[in-house]
């Protein structure tokens, strides 16, 4: 028993450790436009090449895993010394796992010059949030008998579950709105809901009282799902997509939009802010609704008078029978206290919000291959709010290379990341890391990110600088 | 892929060389081959037992282990110790008795009854007559009149013994026997019906009744019987003096179903006997002991058809011998009515006495005591109506029921217990992953006394080896009281007990425990008298702490 539970307990402390992957912030591909994808970011920002196609997973298939918790050496040392305590210490009060896959189908882009920019995309995305408590480690570690815990409401209560999958057909545009001053962009996306899981409300604390030990149990939990069956989930059945002739049924659909700017200030500093994916999805199709009512449990032990009361005897084995007895009904009080409900008739829809990105920043260019930027963000999932900072510095060598290195403050954690554009031809490979300290020390990191692509590139090659003078900036916007 | 630039190229080679090396470099880091946590030491507080003992539970525990007189709960919630006892009584076959009637009678010739025959012409009839009366002396009760006997049983015998040489005839009637069918019981003999000079006739008398004459208060209980007797002069014979004849009618065996009269005032006895009262058996020790409260009460049930009076009961407590206390009571007499017609509908009255009327509460104490009894009633304190007689029937009875109520409001300046107990306490080795635990046991005290408790727990050879605590623990604590003795809220008592494995080896060698208690009642020793209801409880709650040790 005491292996099973070492091995659980580790397992639990390494998926804590190496999914200390990177957080959802702002890397080279959402701020740089060499990567193809910060016109989906900020659709006034504008592709450097006059065409460019992404096919498939290969050109931009990312995954991100951000875990809010400790890091492996935080609490294992080099020779696999595990200190609960030390986890326990650098852990918030409430931590979470988010993974969130993007597998881009197709992305298209054409570029008139500096005027406009037409973009279509498709990708499915895939995100969940998965929430947990301190209390949770801590009270499996020191027990709720510990003096810490004994008499504190043990709040599980930030335990959540948000998953969804779905479909995102783009159409974005960017435009100069003022002659080399001002570019708007707008971007639409229509949105076919796959499957989606959400612990909408979940209440569960446990207290256990200072003077006699018993146990006040309180909760109460409303889940909701859309693809998935949730009544077979409970009864320990598979989990079953409803599919049609294996393609994934649409259980919901939604739109969201891009709003974004760009305005140069100067020849050399320019402003540039973004909303990204305000919108969200309902859940229409093949919907469950399942609810635990508020409710409360108290365990007092054993009723002796009771059990007494019951006994023909009080022999031994009558005694185990009624102790059994009184196990079993406590059992039943339980269940029946946070009894699982399906609520009558057919479940109600319900909606969900995409992850949606403020983004406001400057860009400053001292001379025309060095750029430096900064921004601010706050981005919005699954009802958590995150904000960061985002300092850049960009050298872009004969509109072929950029090279570009960032730093990031973000939830109280300075992120060192880099990027390398290359072009040779039509061909556009691409690399970043939020953070290169989490690739190089991946132990000693709290956030790992990396990513790869490629992109084919048609047009608009920057020229060296004295052959492409006066090459931007001339010419009336596209409004005007 | 190598890029090259018209001016950095080279640089930008190297860089992403160096990059994929960093790379490299970065992936060799790796988590830890295997991991060692150390020994997992949670500690799980959990609820066993939370139970509360109300004063019928408590009292039923102290009843099957400590031997007290019963407790039970009285209007009103008092509780008492309650003592009861169903008196013997009287029966009603005890208390009267029918006496036999036995009446003899002689007639002897004398000279001048001799010549008298001899000188009539043979074959005169000479009647002579006489009268037999008997009294039926009932010394059960006495001086009991009776009017009327029903009788479920009784034999009559008629005996006539003749020596006279004539010829002899007579008849016998007694008008107070009368057959079932009202008519007197009477017998007619010839001469020819007597053998060997005796004419004898039996009768059962199962149905018949007797209805004794009371003509005045000297003459009681008469029985007549009325004969003559036919002497008839034989020629052949000459009477001589000295012959003679002799009669006499027996009724014995006599079994009422009823009887009906003027029984007199006598007692009727309800009980005479003595009982030992004890609340608590010899393990208590017990001194500065108030009772506040004490009754006894008679619920006498009257099945006779006599009117009584209770006007006194005898009661004696009596220690070592010595009468220590006797019962003095102001209460009035109690008038019995008697019972309505027959038997079966008795008269139940109750008399009762308690601290207000008399030194019962003097009686009783907490150590054990003889109590001497003697009960009874008196019968016809009123003039019996002769339209209403007295009445006994055969199954009829008079009995009493004695109960004594002891309400459990008293004070008790000192209260010591003391057992020993066989125990073993073999602990199982089974639990490994228990380092040790702490017993939290917490004793919600709703009685107006408290109790400390001192368990040691000795090894075979009497060597005490460990005990539940240093000093003795205040288990119930004492509570306040308000003026009426009640408290005025629970006590609290919180105690934990530590066990580790040391512990429990040491434990394993137990034998037997010695437990002693001490209690006294709330303000004792200002004389505060405290009352238990029966809305007194004693909650207990236990709880664990567990430290756990999960050895990696």
């Amino acid at each position: 028993m005491g292996g099973i539970r070492l091995k659980v307990a580790v397992s639990v402390m390494m998926l804590s450790s190496l999914s200390s992957g990177l957080r959802a912030q702002l890397g080279p591909m959402e701020v740089l436009p060499e990567w193809g994808q910060a016109g989906w970011s900020n659709p006034a920002i504008l592709h450097p090449s006059g065409s460019h196609i992404l096919l498939g997973g290969l050109s931009g298939f990312q995954v991100e895993v951000d875990h809010s918790g400790p890091r492996y050496v935080d609490f294992i040392s080099a020779d696999g010394l595990v200190d609960p305590m030390a986890l326990l210490e650098r852990m918030d009060p409430v931590e979470t796992v988010g993974v969130r896959s993007e597998v881009p189908l197709i992305s298209l882009g054409f570029r008139e010059k500096e005027r406009f920019e037409f973009r279509l995309r498709s990708r499915v995305v895939a995100e969940q949030k998965f929430s947990y408590d301190r209390d949770l480690f801590d009270i499996a570690w020191r027990g709720n008998g510990h003096p810490d815990n004994i008499g504190r409401p043990i709040s599980f209560s930030d335990f959540g579950l948000h998953s969804q999958a779905y479909l995102d057909h783009g159409l974005s545009v960017g435009a100069m709105a003022k002659e080399d001053k001002l570019w708007l962009g707008w971007g639409i996306h229509l949105l076919n809901g796959l499957g989606a899981f959400e612990i909408e409300q979940f209440d569960a604390v446990w207290t256990t009282d200072t003077l006699d030990y018993s146990w006040d149990l309180q909760g109460g939990m409303v889940v909701h799902s859309a693809g998935l069956d949730l009544d077979s989930l409970l009864e320990g059945g598979e989990l079953e997509l409803p599919t049609d002739s294996g393609m994934p049924e649409t259980l919901g659909a939604g739109v969201a939009f891009d709003y974004g700017f760009r305005w140069k200030l100067t020849p050399k500093v320019e402003l540039e802010g973004s909303i990204e994916g305000r919108g969200g999805l309902r859940w229409l199709e093949s919907l469950s609704r399942k609810e635990v009512d508020p409710s409360s449990f108290v365990l007092e032990g054993i009723d002796l008078v009771e059990v007494f009361d019951g006994a023909d005897s009080l022999q031994l084995d009558s005694l185990q029978l009624l102790f059994e007895d009184w196990q079993t009904e406590m059992l039943d009080s339980l269940s029946d206290a946070f009894s699982v409900q399906t609520a009558p008739g057919a479940a109600a829809a319900f909606d969900t919000r995409i992850r949606e990105t403020w983004r406001f920043g400057i860009r400053f260019r001292p001379h025309e291959s060095v750029e430096i930027s900064a921004l601010a963000y706050r981005q919005f999932s699954f009802g958590r709010v995150r904000e960061g900072g985002l300092f850049g510095l960009t050298y872009r060598f004969r509109g072929n290379v950029t090279v570009h290195a960032q730093a990031q403050f973000h939830n109280g954690d300075w992120l060192w990341g880099s990027g390398l554009s290359l072009r040779g031809g039509p061909i556009r490979f691409s690399a970043s890391a939020r953070h290169v300290p989490g690739l190089l020390r991946p132990l000693e990191a709290g956030h790992w990110q990396g990513q790869a692509g490629l992109s084919f590139d048609i047009g608009y090659i920057q020229k060296q600088k004295k052959r492409r003078k006066n090459d931007l900036g001339t010419g009336k916007g596209m409004w005007h | 892929m190598q890029l090259r630039s018209e001016y950095g190229g080279f640089r930008v080679h190297h860089g992403v060389v160096m990059l994929v090396l960093c790379m490299c470099l970065g992936a060799c880091q790796k988590p830890a081959e295997e991991f060692e946590v150390p020994d997992w030491t949670p500690v799980v507080a959990v609820p066993l037992v939370d139970t509360r003992f109300d004063l019928a539970d408590v009292l039923e525990l102290l009843s099957d282990n400590v031997d007290t007189v019963p407790i039970a709960e009285l209007e009103g919630g008092q509780l008492a110790f309650v003592y009861s006892e169903q008196f013997s009584g009287t029966l009603a076959d005890e208390w009267l008795v029918i006496p036999d009637v036995v009446e003899a009678a002689e007639l002897a010739l004398d000279t001048a009854l001799a010549e008298a025959i001899n000188i009539t012409p043979a074959g005169t009839v000479l009647p002579l007559s006489d009268t037999l009366i008997s009294e039926m002396i009932v010394d059960n009760p006495p001086g009991a009149l009776i009017s009327a006997v029903y009788l479920a049983q009784g034999n009559l015998s008629f005996t006539v013994g003749s020596t006279l040489g004539d010829e002899v005839e007579g008849q016998i009637t007694i008008p107070n026997l009368l057959d079932p069918t009202g008519l007197p019981w009477s017998t007619v003999w010839t001469d020819d019906m007597f053998v060997d000079g005796t004419f004898q006739v039996t009768e059962d008398l199962s149905g018949w009744r007797i209805l004794p004459e009371n003509p005045n208060v000297q003459d009681t209980n008469l029985v007549r019987a009325y004969f003559d007797v036919f002497v008839i002069n034989d020629a052949a014979h000459t009477a001589v003096p000295g012959e003679s004849l002799a009669a006499e009618f027996v009724m014995d065996d006599l079994l009422f179903d009823r009887v009906e009269g003027d029984f007199g005032s006598s007692n009727i006895t309800l009980e005479e006997g003595a009982t030992t009262f004890e609340l608590v058996d010899e393990r208590f020790t017990i001194s500065g002991v108030d009772l506040g409260q004490a009754s006894l009460t008679l619920d006498i049930t009257n099945a006779f058809g006599v009117e009584a009076i209770l006007d006194s009961v005898d009661l004696r407590a009596i220690e070592g011998g010595v009468v220590v206390e006797e019962l003095n009571s102001t209460a009035g007499p109690l008038l019995v009515p008697p019972a309505s017609g027959s038997q079966q509908s008795p008269s139940q009255v109750s008399w009762t006495i308690d601290e207000t009327n008399s030194n019962i509460t003097s009686m009783f104490s907490v150590e054990p005591r003889e109590l001497e009894l003697a009960a009874w009633v008196r019968a016809n304190p009123n003039e019996v109506d002769p339209a209403a007689p007295n009445f006994v029937d055969a199954d009829g009875y008079v009995t009493a029921e004695f109960s004594a109520e002891i309400p459990l409001a008293l004070r008790v300046g000192q209260l010591d217990f003391r057992d020993t107990l066989a125990l073993s306490l073999d602990l199982e080795d089974g639990a490994q992953e228990l380092d040790s635990a702490s017993l939290r046991l917490i004793l919600h005290n709703g009685f107006p006394f408290g109790v400390d408790v001192a368990v040691t727990f000795l090894d075979s050879s009497g060597a005490a080896v460990d005990s539940l605590a240093l000093a003795p623990l205040p288990v119930l604590t004492t509570p306040e009281v308000d003026e009426d003795g009640l408290p005025l809220e629970e006590a609290l008592f919180v105690h934990d007990f530590f066990f580790d494995w040391d512990r429990a080896e040491v434990l394993r060698s137990v034998d037997r425990a010695v437990l002693r208690a001490w209690s006294a009642s709330s303000d004792a020793g200002d004389g505060t008298i405290v009352r238990i209801t029966a809305d007194q409880g004693l909650g207990m709650e236990l709880g664990a702490k567990l430290y756990l040790r999960v050895a990696q």
